[in-house]
């Protein structure tokens, strides 16, 4: 029995050794590892949004006119070398990179940038809805392109980052574009994709012809795992050279005592919070939402759930990659104060019940709190803010649920609380607008317009907020994003946690090296200078 | 009954294959209009979540789904669409990466599942036969004691952690298997098929092994038992006092009794194998249908849950159909009228 599993053993690495001489040419490989699954990329269309881990991986093979780097909030100049909006933000006008070709070595001009934004129109594939406002897409010469819109679109250019440009002379001919699932794609970013195996990997070979230069690595390889676990294990046995996603974050302290590992963290579009319904009608009185922000120990929250690779976020709504906008102001009006937020309770005509309830008129303060199943980190955050709010006097009642199941929640509004992730638009505008605009929300029960989940109305907010959109002095409206945060902070609408943009792990140094620190380690500009160590 | 123990069937009619053929169609119709029905009972809904992914998911957005998914129709118009597809052998698109039909997410993940199922079925309840009869002919000997204190060891331990441990020594410590994935990666076009099969046998090696310990325990209890309670029967007393050679009853006597609750353990095993295992594809990255299902119904793509089900459905109600046939053919004490 020994002798024979011995011998199989045996066997077996014998057989696998003989295969090991694999691919290694001169200028190397690069090894991602990402929690990613096969039903992720059995669709390689750049428009499904099949899951958000495979959108990273798009911009390997595609790129956009113009991308919005989150390391210093710029966009950098892609597909587009310049861009202008007219006065009144009806329409933009983009000059486009000469000498571009595509995979199969076709060139690139603006036929293909009017075909791919046309190509959108009506289709399910226009995921942002951006012919709701796009009326024309017009090529004006052979590198210009010219799009009108309905009406002033001053943040047309953050959706535009996600718009990957696709070949004409291909797209044109697979018939409905909605249905085409692009097994082979060709495009003009910085790696070809040249093989998927099955649970294993997507192999791409660089793109000797990319217009900011070739990668210097021949081939980028990324290795497909089933959970976060699974990526950080592999980082830490130097499986793989770095990930652009998850990696389960109480790990990190261990993965960062490894040789050459670095971690490259900023802020990012992702809010998460506890957003208050303000149809709740103990909710609609200010001095509750109050107390209950200023009971959440924030600190503490991010060390101990999200060791300390989350940005704080506070009142005033936007990250900190929108940088001046920033009003810093609004964020400094809440304190974590327990005792402040009983007394703020207390002055507001509350009363502490017998059963450590506060309570006004028979009212008791008890709220249901959404949160999703199957997250531990959420599941234990939520449950340090249920116990802060417990602190103060307010009642808690847990519900957990799917993540599919909250977004219908949080949509139809059924809730008091819910703890969930909001994905903001790089343009501050659009940010303040989906989220707090009277006519992006719908009462409980019907389906939310915008992302205005709160049902939070304002008047004189609604007025700041159109300013904002049609606002072409840049000092103005920097003034008028301040006052927006203002009464924003002052209404306590949902209760901070934390702002989560990136936090990659990359090893500089023990196989590759060559990184900059400019870029997000996902980016093809920084991808393309990364290379082996001699 | 026959003392020869040689394979006779007696009365074996017509009308028992068409009474079993329609309990099965029977059983799968039931177990195909839950399937239907499952997935919409549960909260949410797939276009608003679909929608919801986006920055700006619009209810006019959802609505378009809806209508591109067919979810705008009625309830009985889509179980109607559902069955007449699937009598056509085609089990829809899916939702969350649409426009790819199920058929092939299952075909892709399938295979992979089925290799390691089975295979460690097949295994475990090989090794277990033996070790179980093993023990129970040295009842109360060093061997049993061992045998039977190690199962009960082993069967106490919930399987994911096994599997991590196994995981971490024999891949993370020793590195002698690779921790992840079914191939190799950075795997080119012409590899040899010796090679392929060295790959593939590499890096099922875990997957396999850790499926084995776990079922392994369970199984050899139960064929130790099954015997040793075979040995109390008065046939065997009576084949003792007749002067029959140990082995000779050991042979005629108590192994075929002993196998009959193990292969029905078998054949219900074999059904369920194409429900994979979603812990061990989590832990080892082992492409399968466990996680697709798992991940199907967190993202409420009801095609691919409904085809999943349907072919785990199928499997069993034909594993079962398959053991029912077999059965008076091993058991010659069950009649086939």
């Amino acid at each position: 029995m020994k002798k024979i599993l011995v011998m199989l053993l045996a066997l077996l690495m014998a057989l696998s050794s003989m295969g090991i001489a694999l691919a290694e040419s001169s200028g190397g490989t690069l090894i991602v590892g990402e929690y990613i699954l096969d039903t992720e990329v059995a669709n390689m269309n750049p428009y499904v949004t099949a899951g958000t881990k495979s959108t990273m991986l798009r911009g390997l093979t595609y790129d956009p006119l113009i991308y919005f780097n989150p390391i210093d909030g710029t966009y950098v100049p892609m597909l587009a070398t310049e861009w202008a909006f007219n006065d009144d933000f009806t329409s933009i006008v983009f000059t486009l990179r000469e000498g571009v070709t595509w995979h199969d070595g076709e060139a690139f001009d603006a036929s293909d940038v009017v075909f791919t934004f046309n190509m959108l129109n009506g289709t399910t594939l226009d995921t942002y809805g951006l012919w709701d406002q796009l009326s024309s897409v017009e090529a004006t010469g052979d590198y210009e392109v010219t799009m009108t819109f309905t009406e002033g679109f001053s943040s047309f250019l953050a959706y535009c980052c996600n718009c990957y440009i696709v070949p004409e002379h291909i797209w044109s001919q697979v018939g409905d574009v909605s249905a085409y699932l692009n097994t082979e794609p060709v495009g003009t970013g910085a790696f070809i994709f040249s093989r998927y195996t099955t649970g294993t990997d997507l192999q791409y070979t660089a793109n000797a012809d990319y217009w900011a230069g070739s990668p210097q690595v021949d081939t980028l390889i990324v290795e497909m795992y089933n959970s976060s676990p699974n990526v950080t294990l592999a980082l830490m046995a130097g499986d793989v050279d770095c990930t652009f996603g998850t990696i389960t974050m109480s790990y990190l302290p261990q993965l960062l005592a490894q040789d050459n590992l670095k971690l490259q963290m900023y802020a990012g579009l992702g809010n998460y919070v506890v957003s208050m319904n303000m149809e709740n009608e103990l909710l609609q009185d200010v001095a509750v939402r109050q107390a209950m922000c200023m009971a959440i120990d924030q600190a503490s929250l991010i060390s101990r759930c999200e060791y300390d690779a989350v940005y704080p976020i506070n009142m005033a709504w936007l990250p900190d990659l929108f940088g001046d906008y920033v009003n810093e102001e609004a964020n400094a009006i809440l304190q974590y104060d327990v005792e402040g937020a009983k007394q703020v309770l207390e002055e507001a005509g509350y009363t502490l019940g017998d059963d450590g309830i506060y309570q006004k008129d028979g009212q008791r303060l008890s709220f249901t709190y959404y949160n999703a199943s199957g997250a531990p980190a959420q599941q234990m955050e939520a449950g340090m803010i249920q116990q802060y709010l417990l602190n103060i006097g307010i009642e808690v009642v847990p519900r957990i649920a799917t993540w599919a199941e909250l977004a219908t929640i949080r949509q139809q509004g059924d809730f008091d609380l819910i703890q969930l992730s909001y994905d903001l638009v790089s343009d501050p505008y659009a940010a303040l607008f989906s989220f707090f605009h009277s006519s992006q929300t719908a009462p409980s029960g019907e389906t939310s317009v915008g992302q205005n989940y709160f049902r939070y109305r304002n008047e004189e907010l609604d007025a700041i907020i159109d300013q904002i959109g049609v606002e072409t002095d840049e000092a103005t409206k920097t003034e008028l994003i301040y006052q927006a945060q203002d009464v924003i902070a002052n209404d306590y609408i949902y209760i901070p946690m934390y702002n989560v943009g990136g936090h990659n792990p990359y090893y500089d140094g023990a196989r590759v090296t060559g990184w900059s620190e400019d870029y997000p380690i996902n980016f093809s500009l920084n991808l393309i200078g990364v290379h082996t160590v001699e | 009954m026959d003392q020869r123990g040689s394979i006779y069937v007696r009365n074996i009619k017509p009308s028992y294959f068409l009474r079993r053929i329609l309990a099965a169609l029977l059983t799968l119709w039931i177990a195909l209009t839950i399937n239907f029905f499952l997935p919409r009972m549960m909260g949410g809904d797939p276009a608003d979540f679909i929608a919801s992914r986006t920055a700006l998911g619009s209810p006019e957005y959802a609505d378009l789904l809806r209508e591109q998914f067919g979810l705008d129709k009625g309830l009985f118009e889509q179980y109607i669409a559902y069955f007449a597809q699937l009598l056509q052998g085609n089990m829809g698109i899916s939702y969350s990466v649409f426009q790819v039909p199920v058929s092939q997410i299952i075909a892709q993940a399938l295979p992979w599942t089925l290799l390691i199922v089975l295979t460690s079925t097949l295994i475990s309840f090989a090794i277990a036969w033996v070790l179980g009869m093993l023990a129970a002919l040295k009842k109360g000997g060093v061997f049993d004691t061992l045998v039977v204190g190690g199962s009960f060891y082993v069967q106490s331990m919930p399987y994911f952690f096994v599997a991590m441990l196994l995981l971490i020594w024999f891949g993370f410590e020793l590195k002698w298997f690779p921790m992840s994935h079914a191939l190799p990666s950075g795997l080119g076009d012409d590899v040899p098929w010796y090679t392929m099969v060295g790959y593939i046998a590499q890096h099922a090696f875990l997957p396999v092994l850790s499926l084995v310990v776990v079922g392994l325990a369970g199984r050899m209890v139960m064929m130790r038992s099954n015997i040793l309670q075979i040995f109390s029967e008065d046939y065997i007393t009576l084949a003792q006092a007749k002067g029959l050679r140990r082995r000779t009853i050991l042979r005629r006597y108590a192994l075929r009794n002993a196998m009959l609750p193990s292969f029905t353990g078998l054949m219900l095993s074999l059904g369920t194998a194409v429900g994979g295992a979603i812990t061990t594809e989590m832990i080892y990255s082992y492409p399968g249908i466990g996680l697709t299902i798992m991940n199907a119904v967190l993202s409420q793509d009801y095609p691919l849950i409904m085809g999943c089900f349907s072919i785990i459905a199928v499997s069993i109600v034909a594993a079962n159909f398959l053991a029912d046939l077999i059965y008076p053919f091993i058991d010659p004490r069950v009649s086939l009228a």
